[in-house]
């Protein structure tokens, strides 16, 4: 944790600072890096980890996770402002603590979310290599067509696979 | 890679290894790398950018074919050297160095680590794009060489 970072409430979710549409957009964008954090996993097990592996895990890091607080996490119900919940998902993933905390101090830059929007597109379109010839920084504008258009090839390779799985508490289909 | 001298060599031998000889077209071209490849190689402007975005082209290695997405440009040699310094990524088979701490020009705000794993795709390294702009120099000159008529390379750049 980086020196005089101060400690955020346990389990205070929401932000008093924040106006409702800011509140729901960083819900959406800690829903959207959450969700693809278990694409990762359910691409590397064949599984998407369960709400009670999770818990049990934040549990040995001294974390409390009830299911119904990850329920509106992962699905971009509600704000949460937890920098130790972060802090222990994140480990539980394997990513850098800023891919999930980067959200919740300071609202994330639009560069950034559009780099993480790639990604998903990316994911989704089956990429497995690439390279960019570039002029500098990226507009997230740029990054917004590209993404556009990675979902638009997805979506014409994947049009017969049926509707996307709902993400319960315990997986899809709330097994 | 590091090494200055493989990257300068790489390029000749990477063009000898395509058999296409001292001069070819643009679509002989696209075809031996497709013949090399085993799949299809997509290539696509995107109108909704512009070299004022600050990106030239890409390419995404999918699971079924090489897709090579360039930026509008009024300059068809600017576009020409946008292609082919991805087509030269692919020829050299880019994307396979193992180098987490490699800087990602598309994607430079998500942690080197962060971002291998959520796309299982290592980093490319300078000394890549060094290679493939090389190579990508080498392919303009073979194909300035040639015939260019009646060919997808003036539908593209023409």
């Amino acid at each position: 944790m980086p020196n005089g970072v101060p400690s955020l409430p346990e389990a205070k979710d929401g932000r008093e600072d924040m106006t409702e549409d800011e509140s729901k957009m960083a819900a959406e964008e800690l829903a959207k890096r959450l969700r693809l954090l278990l694409d990762v996993s359910i691409a590397e097990s064949g599984e998407e980890p369960t709400y009670s592996q999770i818990a049990a895990f934040l549990q040995t890091r001294g974390v409390s996770l009830s299911r119904s607080r990850w329920t509106y996490m992962v699905n971009g119900h509600r704000f949460v402002q937890d920098r130790a919940l972060f802090e222990a998902l994140s480990d539980y993933f394997e990513v850098d603590p800023a891919f999930l905390a980067g959200g919740a101090d300071v609202p994330m830059p639009a560069k950034v979310a559009a780099q993480l929007d790639l990604v998903r597109a990316m994911r989704a379109a089956k990429v497995k290599s690439y390279a960019a010839r570039t002029l500098g920084d990226i507009s997230p504008e740029a990054l917004q067509a590209i993404t556009r258009f990675l979902d638009n090839e997805a979506n014409e390779e994947s049009a017969a696979r049926g509707p996307r799985t709902v993400i319960t508490a315990d997986g899809p289909g709330g097994k | 890679m590091t090494d200055t001298v493989k990257v300068a060599t790489r390029a000749p031998e990477a063009l000898q290894e395509l058999e296409l000889g001292d001069s070819f077209s643009f679509d002989e071209l696209v075809s031996a790398v497709e013949h090399r490849r085993g799949r299809p190689l997509r290539i696509v402007e995107l109108a909704d950018l512009s070299d004022r975005d600050g990106i030239c082209a890409l390419w995404f290695g999918t699971d079924a074919e090489d897709l090579v997405v360039h930026t509008r440009s009024v300059s068809a040699l600017h576009r020409q050297q946008f292609v082919l310094h991805e087509l030269a990524h692919i020829i050299l088979d880019h994307g396979h160095d193992d180098d987490l701490d490699g800087a990602d020009q598309l994607l430079p705000d998500i942690a080197p680590a962060t971002r291998r794993r959520l796309l299982r795709r290592q980093d490319l390294v300078t000394a890549d794009e060094i290679a493939a702009e090389s190579l990508a120099d080498h392919l303009a000159a073979a194909i300035r060489g040639s015939v260019m008529h009646e060919s997808k390379y003036l539908e593209i750049f023409g």
